[in-house]
C-alpha cells in the first residue's frame, strides 16, 4: 500500500518523537514491534545489512556506558585500577547503555522506513516554492556523498590493481583523481539540469501523489500519538536511579500502538495501487 | 565536632553514600541541627562529625577551592591530591531539589545550606552518582522532645521511633545488612545509621498484574500484525 509522502513524513516525526521521549524499555520493544510492522509490507531484499549496521550501531553505547561510567550500585565485576576501564562495572551502567542503543536503534529504524517509502524527488516536490530550488540543489549534494565514496573505492581499486599504494600516504595521489572525478560528475549534473528545464518551472511528474483517506487516518493517528506523549508522556526511565522499569500504563502503550496505523491498514492491501516511479 | 542536640530548629538532612566496594554501612542517613541560618557544606560535614568524630579531610586547590577527599574514613589511603589517578574513585555533594538530586557546582565552601534542605555525598568515579532517592522528611521528621539517639530498625517504621542507645560505631564494617534505618527521626545528632549493600528503594505501590497484561496484549497484537502483513505480502 502506498501512502502520501506527507504522510509518512509525518509518521516519521511522530516515530522519531516517541523513540527520543520514551526511554521505558517496554515501550521501546513495543515501538520496535510497531516499526517492524510498518517496515515488513516495503522490505526489500538488501535492508538486511542496513538492520545490521542499525544493531551494530546500538551496541557502541552499551560498550560505551558499561566500560566508561563507574556509576551504580550492583557491581558486576571490578577491574584493577587500569586508566579509564578500571574500577567497578556496574549493572546500572550496562542497562543505560542497553536504553540508550536501543533508543538509537529505534531512531535509526524510523528514518530507514522513511528511506524505504518516500523517494528525495517526493520529499523536494513538496517544499514550498520558494525553498524548491534550494531543496533541489540539497537532494543533490547529498547524493554526491555516496557517490565520492564510490569513486573512491574505483580509485583505489585501481591503485591495487596497478601495485600501487592506496593508504594515507597516497592521500595525494587519491585526491586529485576524485577531485576531477567530482568535478566532472557535478558538470553532468549542471549540463543534465539544464536539459531538463531546472528553474524555469516546478518539475513536472507523470502521477501526482493522491491523499487519500487513509493517508487522513495515519496523519490523525500520528499527530494524536504525538500530542498524547507530549501532554501525557510516559514515566521516565533512569537505570541509576531504578533498574527496574515501570510498567507502562494505557496511555503510554495507547501511544506507541497509535503509529501502528500504517501497519494496520497495509493488511487491507489489494494490489491495486503499485507506485509509478518516475 | 560534635551534634549540638539542644540547637534552634534549623534541620538538614544529610545522606553519605558509600562507594560500591565498601565493606561497611553503605547508606549513613543523618538529620543534623544547627543554630545559625546557614552553614556551609564543609561545615555540615564537620556538624555531622562522621569523620570518626574528626572534620572531613579537605584539598586546598588554591583560591578557597576546596575538595572533600575523605568521608566516613573512606577512602582509607587519601590519593595523592585528592583525586589520584584520573579514573579514581572521589567524593561528590549532591543537593536535593525538587526535580530531584542537583550535583553541587562549586568546593564545599562555596556554598550554604539552609533549614529543609537535603544535602548528599556519595562516593565513585568520574563527575559522580546521584544518591539514592530520600526525602527530608525521611530523615528529620516533625520536631518533637529532643531525643538523645536512637537507631530504628526495618520493620518498625510503623511504630513510634523507640530511644536507644547507638551501638553501631560510625563508619564501621559491621555487617547489618537488615537495618536500613530511613524512617523519619525528630532528634538531631548520631540517631540513624543505614547499612545495606542497596540502596533502599520508595515501593512502588501498585500491583503489577493488569500493566503486565496490557503489555502482553499489545505484544501479542503487534505480533500478529506482523504475521497478518507478512501474509499478505506474500499473496500479492
Amino acid at each position: 500500500m502506498k501512502f502520501h509522502p506527507l504522510t509518512w513524513c509525518i509518521w516519521s516525526v511522530s516515530a522519531l518523537a516517541a523513540a527520543f521521549l520514551d526511554r521505558n524499555p517496554f515501550l521501546q520493544v513495543a515501538l520496535l514491534m510497531v516499526l517492524i510492522n510498518a517496515w515488513l509490507p516495503y522490505r526489500e531484499r538488501h535492508a538486511v545489512p542496513h538492520w545490521k549496521l542499525a544493531i551494530v550501531l546500538a551496541t557502541v553505547p552499551v560498550v560505551f556506558s558499561v566500560a566508561l561510567s563507574r556509576f551504580g550500585h550492583h557491581l558486576l565485576f571490578s577491574l584493577p585500577s587500569i586508566p579509564i576501564i578500571g574500577g567497578a562495572w556496574t549493572l546500572e551502567a550496562l542497562v543505560f547503555g542497553a536504553s540508550t542503543g536501543m533508543a538509537l536503534l529505534l531512531v535509526i529504524g524510523a528514518f530507514a522506513i522513511l528511506q524505504s517509502t518516500v523517494r528525495s524527488a517526493d520529499l523536494v516536490a513538496l517544499l514550498p516554492r520558494p525553498l524548491y530550488r534550494g531543496g533541489t540543489v540539497f537532494a543533490l549534494a547529498i547524493t554526491f556523498a555516496p557517490q565520492t565514496m564510490t569513486s573512491l573505492n574505483s580509485i583505489m581499486e585501481a591503485r591495487r590493481i596497478r601495485h600501487q599504494r592506496t593508504g594515507w600516504r597516497a592521500a595525494p595521489q587519491l585526491l586529485l583523481p576524485l577531485l576531477l572525478t567530482t568535478l566532472e560528475r557535478a558538470l553532468q549534473y549542471a549540463e543534465s539540469l539544464d536539459a531538463r528545464g531546472y528553474g524555469s518551472r516546478r518539475r513536472s511528474q507523470y502521477r501526482h501523489p493522491v491523499f487519500r483517506l487513509r493517508d487522513a487516518v495515519v496523519v490523525a493517528a500520528a499527530l494524536l500519538s504525538l500530542a498524547w506523549m507530549i501532554v501525557a508522556p510516559a514515566a521516565p526511565f533512569n537505570a541509576y536511579q531504578d533498574l527496574v522499569p515501570a510498567l507502562p500504563g494505557v496511555a503510554g502503550l495507547g501511544g506507541i500502538l497509535l503509529l501502528a496505523a500504517p501497519a494496520a491498514l497495509s493488511t487491507t492491501h489489494r494490489g491495486d495501487d503499485v507506485a509509478h516511479r518516475v | 565536632m560534635h551534634t549540638s542536640v539542644h540547637a534552634s530548629a534549623h534541620r538538614v538532612a544529610l545522606i553519605v553514600d558509600h562507594g560500591v566496594s565498601w565493606s561497611g554501612a553503605r547508606l549513613l542517613v543523618r538529620c543534623l541541627q544547627f543554630s545559625q541560618d546557614a552553614i556551609s557544606g564543609l561545615a555540615l560535614l564537620e556538624l555531622a562529625g562522621i569523620n570518626s568524630g574528626q572534620p572531613p579531610q579537605v584539598y586546598d586547590w588554591g583560591g578557597g577551592a576546596l575538595t572533600v577527599c575523605q568521608v566516613d574514613r573512606e577512602p582509607r589511603q587519601i590519593p595523592d591530591r585528592c583525586f589520584g589517578p584520573t579514573s579514581g574513585p572521589n567524593w561528590s555533594d549532591w543537593h536535593r531539589s525538587a526535580a530531584g538530586w542537583v550535583p553541587r557546582t562549586s568546593g564545599a565552601t562555596g556554598y550554604t545550606v539552609r533549614d529543609g534542605d537535603t544535602e548528599g555525598w556519595t562516593y565513585s568515579s568520574g563527575f559522580g552518582a546521584p544518591p539514592p532517592s530520600v526525602e527530608f522528611s525521611q530523615v528529620c521528621r516533625a520536631p518533637a522532645a529532643p531525643v538523645a539517639s536512637s537507631v530504628v530498625a526495618r520493620g518498625s517504621a510503623t511504630r513510634p521511633a523507640q530511644p536507644a542507645t547507638v551501638t553501631t560505631p560510625r563508619g564501621t564494617a559491621s555487617p547489618t545488612p537488615s537495618i536500613e534505618a530511613l524512617a523519619p527521626s525528630a532528634s538531631p545528632g548520631v540517631q540513624a545509621v543505614a547499612s545495606s549493600r542497596t540502596p533502599a528503594r520508595e515501593p512502588s505501590g501498585r500491583p503489577p498484574g493488569p500493566p503486565l497484561v496490557l503489555f502482553g496484549a499489545t505484544l501479542v497484537l503487534l505480533a500478529g500484525l506482523s504475521v497478518w502483513n507478512g501474509a499478505v505480502r506474500r499473496r500479492s
